[in-house]
């Protein structure tokens, strides 16, 4: 698939807004005495980033829409679309997320405050689930239709807002050494994740070919002319144009940045605050930039179905050596 | 119940993309156009279509046949793109399982392009809406035109009449009398999409001629004489094979 800029920071921020929220609750809710003295300053940077994080997703994802105008209405089939019920949940986390810094404001009780905590930490989850089910749902792409997807946009959200988290209670002076050990379990399994996903892409199988989409009996079936003199939706909206080779480049890029370097980077964190502050930046730094490049990556390795009948289905499928000479941008050769 | 729906026979079909032309003069003149272009006439001409003509090889050269390939929206009775809908711009009819988009509804995710196994929807970067074969319904219900052209816009404009339109449901219906007499298919079967548009396979028209019926020799039998003498047993897919 064309690895879109929208969808892709999309993902990656509102994944990392949901996972800083989710952090700040749980450590104000379920072990209050970890924030005890610097309550105000945790509640009050952690929620503001947590909202620009998710605002800034959101504010990303219109520019996808062809009509943004109307997006709004996306929460209308929320029975049925996965899509529609992301939208829901993207709102009644956005909501939770606003309300849960204000509530502290105003010194409302505390049972009201966890109540809308934990009630954002369920809409986190839900929007986790929803994102990824709008992938997973897809079943004409291996590549997102398997069980994987869920856990990756959890895990993956989870690490990138816990990393920022704990940057920015570095950079307060607040170093944790529980948080250390959770981001250090966190990106561990992160990593594990990941190299599951890239074992199960490797060896995908995908039991159809271009015979069963055009149902004819030979094996030796060649695309001579697409009928256009140029690419069009389907052949632009579903290959990325990238070689296998500058997948691999990619593939390796996003595994140093995403999670091997915030890993080795939160094992050595030193005890010096100062220092500290440092390698906590540099992670969750490192990890932003990284989970980029591997959203990116998760558009590109996935290889849609109808690509069959444009001989730009990448692994079992005849491969048409007329398309893969094409380079990007060039007019397809048409014979 | 009814499933309207076109049946299109690869073995007439010469590939001169007359259904796909007059499929996107009548649409973007209508009520669902306009199908907007880019640069049409530039070097990199780019528009939105709601049918077209692919070409393939099939076989091994010398034995090769080329089978031109017409695709537009398959009109499945159990359409993917419809159920992932957000906000239920894409629907289908239940009097006649047309599946439309709502353009004032379409807020252009794309998504349903994404559900889609055949990639028959495309998107109008233009009016930022989705866009597909909506097997002209302002025409085949438009009771200002002559009965006979209450068709779709590439039906009537087949030239070796490769395009049969009809109620598919309707076991006497000429579409289903063809897809039962000429072993209709459907595409991707395996993706659970049932789709409604079938396609005549492809026949192999052998020519079998003994010497002594070469003597009579009206024009035909004169070019296929020619071929004859060069390859015995030609395999000919019909007479209007280059």
């Amino acid at each position: 698939m064309r690895p879109e800029r929208s969808l892709v920071l999309l993902l990656v921020l509102a994944g990392a807004g949901q996972g800083i929220f989710v952090f700040l609750a749980v450590m104000d809710i379920f072990v209050p005495h970890l924030i005890d003295g610097v309550r105000p300053a945790v509640i009050y940077s952690l929620g503001a980033s947590s909202l620009a994080f998710t605002f800034a997703g959101m504010a990303a994802s219109l520019f996808h829409l062809g009509n943004p105008q109307r997006g709004w209405k996306a929460v209308l089939r929320w029975q049925s679309s996965w899509l529609s019920r992301e939208a829901v949940s993207m709102g009644l986390f956005s909501a939770a997320a606003a309300l849960y810094p204000l509530l502290y404001f105003i010194k409302a009780p505390g049972g009201i405050r966890a109540m809308v905590g934990i009630a954002g930490i369920c809409a986190a989850i839900a929007l986790y689930i929803s994102s990824a089910m709008l992938y997973a749902r897809i079943r004409f792409i291996r590549e997102w239709s398997n069980k994987l997807t869920i856990p990756n946009f959890i895990i993956f959200g989870l690490t990138s807002g816990g990393a920022v988290s704990y940057a920015i209670l570095c950079l307060m002076g607040i170093n944790y050494a529980a948080l250390r050990e959770i981001m250090i379990v966190l990106g561990a399994g992160s990593l594990i994740l990941k190299t599951f996903a890239f074992i199960f892409n490797k060896n995908v199988y995908v039991p159809t070919n271009i015979k069963n989409a055009l149902v004819m009996n030979d094996p030796n079936i060649r695309l001579m002319s697409t009928g256009t003199s140029y690419e069009h939706y389907n052949t632009k909206e579903y290959s990325s144009g990238l070689s296998d080779a500058q997948i691999r480049s990619i593939q390796i890029t996003s595994l140093f940045l995403a999670f091997i370097i915030p890993l080795i980077l939160w094992m050595a964190v030193p005890a010096r605050p100062d220092a500290a502050k440092i390698f906590a930046i540099l992670a969750a730094l490192s990890m932003i930039a990284g989970l980029l490049i591997e959203r990116r990556l998760f558009f590109i390795e996935g290889n849609h179905l109808q690509n069959l009948y444009y001989s730009r289905f990448r692994g079992n499928a005849a491969r048409n050596p007329l398309l893969s000479k094409a380079k990007k941008g060039t007019p397809v050769p048409v014979k | 119940m009814s499933q309207l729906a076109l049946v299109i026979d690869l073995n007439k079909c010469v590939g001169c993309h007359a259904c796909a032309t007059n499929c996107k003069a009548w649409n973007t003149a209508g009520e669902f156009g306009p199908l907007t272009d880019k640069e049409p006439y530039g070097k990199q001409p780019e528009g939105v279509w709601f049918n077209r003509v692919q070409t393939y090889e099939v076989g091994k050269y010398p034995k090769t046949e080329v089978i031109n390939f017409p695709k537009s929206c398959m009109h499945c009775k159990n359409a993917p793109c419809v159920e992932v809908c957000p906000t239920g711009a894409s629907y289908k009819r239940e009097e006649d399982g047309i599946v439309l988009v709502n353009y004032a509804d379409c807020i252009g995710c794309k998504y349903c392009s994404w559900a889609c196994p055949y990639g028959c929807r495309e998107f109008d970067e233009h009016d930022g809406v989705m866009k597909k074969c909506v097997l002209c319904v302002n025409r085949i219900y438009n009771e200002n035109l002559p009965e006979e052209e209450r068709k779709p816009a590439c039906v009537l404009a087949c030239p070796t009449r490769a395009r049969i339109f009809g109620d598919i449901d309707d076991p006497e219906s000429e579409a289903s009398r063809a897809i039962r007499e000429k072993h209709g298919y459907k595409l991707l079967p395996e993706a659970g999409a049932d789709p409604s548009t079938h396609y005549l396979p492809q026949r192999k028209v052998k020519v079998e001629l003994d010497e002594d019926e070469l003597y009579v020799k009206p024009l035909a039998i004169v070019t296929i004489e020619k071929k004859i003498t060069s390859y015995k047993e030609q395999i000919f897919d019909d007479f209007m094979s280059p």
